[in-house]
């Protein structure tokens, strides 16, 4: 049986047993990791781990009540009882007079790049050579410590409805990173560079490259004194901030709730007019691309900011229905849990340079930031150590700065951004290249 | 046990199985209505074997004998992949067979989840009944049965459940917003929802959110700073825990590998795990290794006594097994975890802590923190702050948090309450949410940076 199979199989029997309305998302997920790391004083480590994970999920409607409830045992037994049970809770539970009814089939977005073939017989062994040669090399380089890991992963995703909707698609993803740690006249110093993508292509080499460039900069420490400083931020450490700070207020649910900065300022200006934020569920290879969100909608691509105004929230079909409108097809599931809004790939687009840290004169380099999750995701506060960060004068890495916060609100961040430039990735939900904001307020 | 047996004919160094079946219920309710009540049920082996010095490790939800299999080769394939050999000396571990129940009054999968519902709301509307106050809150609970077997001979059955609850109150007032969190959370059955006082956490989540729309942004800079034991507790595991597991250590990402008998911290400083602690949230009789649990001293007035170690790193680095290895379910590989970790409380007053602080800061509540004990760096946040002018409590702050240095910080230590506080959260780690219990007195530091306007 296929993953969408089993979801069929949900929607039926749930419609025998007395359900008005059902959608079941259902996924096969296999994994291979390889790890290692080399320690200077003789500590070394090895493993491969391999991981497959079934599973199914059930919405159920019984007169306006919606319930879920989800299990990894798949054979019929499993099936009924896993769909009695969402019944029996939907019986229960009293009803949603705002619940407008699950989401009519309007097709699937044509995407691309989200699955190569290969991952389903990953390269293993070169993986194996690749993180011993990067291992080998750290320790030849005299560095303290040296971790390296690689990772392939395949999902198949099945969602069907009694709606009609019936959706089957493949996804695959590879992981790789390397993680250093170099030691000189007491100063310590961490160099990471990861790398997460749809192809399967063995990208550790380069990272290694990048690690060890940041390892060897922060080798140095800069002093600086506290005070309104220009940042700039590296994907690493701008992702997790706008995670905590920004997906959540642009989040229906908050919004409608009354629970983000972004409550009803619709039409105003919220961020520099350079700034623009797309979040676009069908960008090409991109790591939360899917043709179809957690409920079976479409994706699209929605403006969120343009000009520095706030144009839209994200919604899944209740919220949108809410306020009469359609699904922005960011409903987010997995079999375990409930659908809930999430951005797809958050794309930051504004005022472009070629090689950004060339252009300021003296700055911080974000590369990475403590407590992010520590952000008040109501107002947008947040107050987060920035490390690793590195003192950039006129144009060039100075060296590391230690134990200095960055502070401040979200909604004073997005009207301080400046530009942005160099390789554009993706980290979790946000695609950006470095970028810069002006007159950030740095503690020591 | 089967596969363990089967095992046992592929020339492996060491062969585990984990099984484990749980059921969990998860609701969470937005301003009086229920967002999503979702109960269910998992079920997985994790296989994790040992050959030259190479781990493998497989984890399956597939639990047909043809899968499982599969799975064990895949595990024995990792440890048999052509690497570079060495010798892995896993601590000698006692033997065990033993069975192990939670005693429970309400097993969580026979209390109808109507009942779980209308317990939480009795916390909704409470907090909602302070003005235009807003709450977010979540019951979660979990019962699981778990099997572990190894080639030594281990075999071990543990039934265990636990219930975790937690609201966020938002209040709105002149146009500012603020939040507030309270928590519990504890292993237990359904009647353990009776100790929680839910009505009584709501309301005071609730007039806090309020209190803190009046509260100025805490300035920047280096200040002295007065911590309550929630926040001490968050220290305790953020600022010292991580950088005691030995895993860490051994890989050379903690600044306390080769320190031990020496002096990092100050007199005051005692730090101890103790998974021994009867319902506490971090609590469990044996680790995922079949090692029983214990008390340690980690840091014992200023000095480094010992690293939280599982059967590897206690091999390898010649230190007592402490029974630290955790893994969050059969998905995932023990790593070395802390269980419940606090700080011991001293002999004095918050008043004397106070006294001779000329401009220092009052932090109370936690909202979470970050380390990377590789550079010794962390980052907590908390949920109330209040200025310290003459030794008084004055003006209260908002959006507080702070960062320091490990080796520093410690040092500049200069005062322990006598009374404790505890507070219940899940970690992170290496991909896994483990469930633990932080702790202390209130403390007293020098100096520390805080973040800000």
């Amino acid at each position: 049986m296929t993953v969408l199979d089993f979801s069929k199989r949900v929607v039926e029997l749930a419609m025998k047993l007395g359900a008005d309305e059902v959608d079941s998302y259902s996924s096969l997920s296999k994994s291979f990791s390889l790890q290692g790391t080399e320690e200077s004083s003789g500590f070394s480590d090895r493993s491969a781990r391999t991981e497959i994970s079934r599973g199914l999920g059930v919405r159920v409607v019984v007169g306006k009540s919606v319930s879920y409830s989800y299990t990894t045992s798949l054979d019929e037994n499993g099936i009924e009882k896993v769909v009695r049970r969402a019944i029996d809770l939907a019986r229960a539970k009293e009803k949603d007079p705002e619940f407008r009814g699950l989401p009519e089939p309007k097709g699937i977005t044509k995407v691309e790049g989200i699955f190569d073939e290969r991952i389903e017989d990953p390269p293993l062994e070169e993986g194996v050579q690749l993180i011993d040669g990067v291992l080998a090399e750290s320790m030849e380089k005299g560095l303290k410590s040296s971790n390296s890991f690689l990772s392939f992963g395949l999902k198949e995703v099945g969602i069907s409805s009694s709606s009609g909707i019936d959706v089957e698609f493949k996804e695959s993803f590879v992981q790789q990173g390397v993680y250093l740690l170099s030691e000189k006249g007491g100063v310590t110093s961490l160099g990471s560079s990861f790398s997460e993508g749809r192809e399967v292509q063995l990208k550790l080499e380069e990272c290694m490259e990048e690690a060890l460039e940041y390892s060897e900069a922060g080798l140095k420490v800069e002093k600086i004194n506290g005070g309104d400083w220009t940042i700039v931020f590296h994907p690493d450490a701008l992702a997790p901030l706008m995670e905590y700070g920004f997906s959540q207020a642009i989040d229906s649910y908050n919004v409608q709730e009354g629970k983000s900065y972004l409550s009803g300022k619709i039409g105003e200006r919220v961020a520099s007019e350079d700034l623009e934020i797309t979040d676009m569920g069908d960008m090409s290879s991109g790591l939360r691309t899917r043709p179809v969100d957690g409920e079976g909608v479409p994706t699209r691509s929605t403006e969120i900011i343009k000009d520095g105004v706030l144009l839209n929230y994200l919604y899944d079909s209740y919220t949108s229905a809410k306020e009469n409108k359609e699904s922005t097809g960011n409903a987010t599931r997995d079999f375990r849990s409930p659908v809930k809004v999430a951005p797809t790939n958050l794309v930051l687009r504004g005022e472009e340079s070629k090689s950004p840290l060339e252009e300021i004169e003296r700055g911080l380099l974000v590369k990475g930031v403590m407590g992010a999750h520590s952000t008040n995701i109501a107002t947008g506060a947040f107050s987060v150590s920035a490390n690793p960060a590195y003192l950039i004068e006129n144009g060039e890495i100075k060296g590391q700065v230690r134990g200095c916060m960055i502070a401040g609100t979200f909604e004073e961040l997005l009207r301080k951004y400046s530009f942005q430039g160099g390789e554009v990735i993706q980290r979790g939900f946000l695609v950006a290249p470095l970028v810069v904001f002006e007159g950030v307020k740095v503690s020591v | 046990m089967w596969l363990v047996d089967k095992g046992s004919e592929m020339d492996l160094d060491f062969l585990e199985v984990r099984y484990q079946r749980f059921s969990s219920t998860k609701i969470e309710m937005r301003d009086g209505k229920v967002f999503s009540a979702t109960p269910g049920e998992e079920e997985g082996v994790a296989i994790r074997s040992l050959r030259n010095g190479v781990w493998g490790f497989s984890t399956t939800s597939d639990l047909d004998k043809k899968s499982l299999l599969q799975a064990l080769k895949y595990s024995v394939k990792g440890a048999k992949s052509k690497r570079k050999k060495r010798e892995v000396k896993l601590a000698p571990a006692p033997v065990v067979e033993d069975e192990v129940r939670i005693k429970v009054r309400e097993e969580l999968d026979e209390v109808p989840i109507e009942d779980k519902i209308s317990w939480l709301r009795r916390g909704d509307e409470e907090a909602r009944s302070v003005d235009g106050v807003k709450a977010t809150s979540t019951y979660w609970d979990y019962k699981e049965k778990k099997v572990v077997v190894n080639s030594d001979g281990t075999f071990l059955k543990i039934e265990n459940s636990w219930i975790f609850f937690d609201i966020w109150a938002y209040a709105t007032k002149n146009g500012v917003m603020q939040s507030y969190r309270e928590r519990f959370a504890t292993l237990g059955g359904f009647e353990s929802t009776e100790k929680i006082g839910i009505e009584e956490r709501c309301r005071k989540a609730a007039k806090k959110a309020l209190e803190l729309t009046e509260a100025k942004p805490a300035p920047g800079g280096r200040f002295p700073v007065v911590i309550d034991g929630v926040l001490s507790g968050l220290l305790a595991h953020e600022a010292v825990g991580h950088a005691t597991e030995a895993d860490s250590v051994l890989r050379g990402l903690s600044v306390l590998k080769g320190k031990i008998g020496e002096k990092i911290g100050s007199e005051h400083v005692t730090l101890i795990d103790d998974a021994t602690l009867g319902e506490m949230f971090g609590s469990d009789k044996y680790d995922d290794e079949g090692v029983q649990s214990k008390r340690k001293v980690l840091i014992k007035n200023g000095v480094l006594k010992s690293y939280l170690t599982n059967r590897e790193t206690s091999g390898e680095l010649g230190l007592p097994l402490t029974g630290n290895a955790r893994a969050q379910d059969y998905r995932h590989p023990p790593l070395v975890r802390m269980t419940n970790t606090f700080f011991k409380p001293g002999d004095m007053d918050l008043d004397e802590l106070l006294e001779g602080i000329k401009r220092g800061i009052y932090a109370k509540g936690g909202r979470g923190g970050q380390v990377s004990p590789a550079e010794g760096v962390f980052q907590f946040g908390a949920q109330e702050a209040y200025v310290i002018e003459k030794g008084e409590i004055g003006e209260r702050l908002r959006d507080f948090s702070m960062s320091g240095f490990i080796l520093e910080t410690l040092k500049k230590v200069s005062g322990v309450s006598k009374d404790f506080d505890v507070y219940p959260s899940f970690c992170g780690k290496g991909g896994q949410w483990m469930r633990n219990t932080t702790g202390g007195p209130h403390l007293r530091i020098e100096e520390i940076t805080v973040g800000g306007k």
